[in-house]
């Protein structure tokens, strides 16, 4: 009796010995896999046709200069490159009579350049509060070069990241400089295209 | 394993319309550096060989189109002090471009001495030389008002 006891006991001790050996971890793991593919997105946030009125000598003269033209916003996974190109060599004139009247690089484009001066804090007469007035953008002088045709004009540059990454919202100036046209209007479609470097 | 794909829709190209509306433009102006609109006669010579005045009128024209300019004489007869008409023609004045012989005698109608093309004040500049030969006239001062006019053919 005392014999099958003990033997039951060592049997039950060796059934718990073998358990805790076989089934007890203390870790688990698995692999996580991020497949990032490529984004590229350009937007325009200023769609509307842009228009230049040559309506006085000195325009004429003087040329017309379109601060912030145009605004495009840039998404990308990759540094990239945005170009300008323009539909044809020539403006298309309405008339029909003057398609060679102005060339495509006669529209120049170039990166909008924006000094806020710096104006003091003044005090608040009704408030008494610290204010900063806000005063109206200051263009400074871009950069321009001529459109041309595909595959186009480099206007910008960036780095990866989404709209709020800084230099990916930029605006571009346009000017057009083009002398005594001919009285007419003139159209050109102008695309941005970006790329991945 | 977990797995997370991000791909999401992109636009590689945006465009619009750049329009330009070019207003007709078409100005004359005096060039008020060359002003030469008088004449004295005061010896024989002058009277028997009329006088010249070189560079008399200058005129500048912007546009952007092509241009001519026009001369008349405000009346058929040059005009006496005290405004009565006179035996004085107008088209005793001669007027030409200056470095060239052709001459226009001015008469009340419109006739053309100079045309160009399209452009600005700095391109487009026209001298004129005066020529008065009346004769021998009544001594006096006579005056006749001579208009330019600037027309697109």
């Amino acid at each position: 009796m005392k014999k099958s006891i003990l033997t039951s006991l060592a049997l039950v001790l060796l059934a718990f010995a073998a358990n805790a050996q076989g089934s007890s971890s203390t870790t688990a793991q698995h692999t996580v896999k991020v497949i990032a593919s490529p984004v590229l997105d350009i937007s325009m946030t200023s769609p509307d046709d842009v228009e230049f009125a040559f309506d006085t000598p000195e325009k004429y003269e003087a040329g017309i200069t379109k601060n912030a033209a145009t605004q495009l916003k840039v998404k990308s996974t990759k540094s990239w490159t945005v170009k300008a190109s323009g539909a044809a060599e020539n403006f298309t004139s309405t008339s029909g009579d003057n398609n060679t009247e102005l060339a495509v690089g006669d529209l120049e484009i170039g990166s909008t350049v924006i000094t806020t001066p710096a104006v003091p804090a003044v005090l608040d007469p009704v408030t008494s509060a610290i204010i900063t007035p806000a005063v109206p953008a200051v263009y400074g002088p871009a950069t321009f070069a001529d459109l041309t045709t595909t595959p186009g004009t480099t206007v910008k540059t960036g780095s990866k990241g989404g709209n709020s990454k800084s230099g990916n919202t930029f605006s571009l100036d346009y000017k057009l400089n083009p002398g005594y046209i001919a009285q007419d209007t003139y159209t050109m479609v102008v695309t941005y295209t970006i790329s991945q470097d | 394993m977990a797995m997370f794909s991000f791909m999401g829709y992109s636009q590689s190209t945006v465009s619009h319309t750049v329009k330009i509306i070019a207003h007709p433009i078409l100005e004359l102006k005096f060039d008020n550096s060359f002003n030469k609109t008088e004449f004295n006669f005061n010896t024989v010579s002058d009277y028997d060989n009329g006088k010249t005045n070189l560079e008399a009128v200058g005129l500048k024209v912007r546009s952007n189109k092509k241009w001519v300019i026009s001369v008349k004489a405000g009346s058929q007869t040059f005009l006496s002090d005290n405004s009565d008409i006179t035996e004085i023609l107008s088209k005793a004045l001669q007027v030409r471009k200056t470095g060239t012989q052709e001459t226009v005698a001015i008469e009340t109608f419109e006739q053309a001495i100079a045309s160009g093309n399209s452009g600005g004040f700095d391109q487009n500049k026209v001298i004129l030389d005066y020529i008065a030969n009346p004769g021998y006239i009544k001594p006096n001062s006579y005056s006749i008002e001579i208009t330019y006019t600037l027309t697109t053919p």
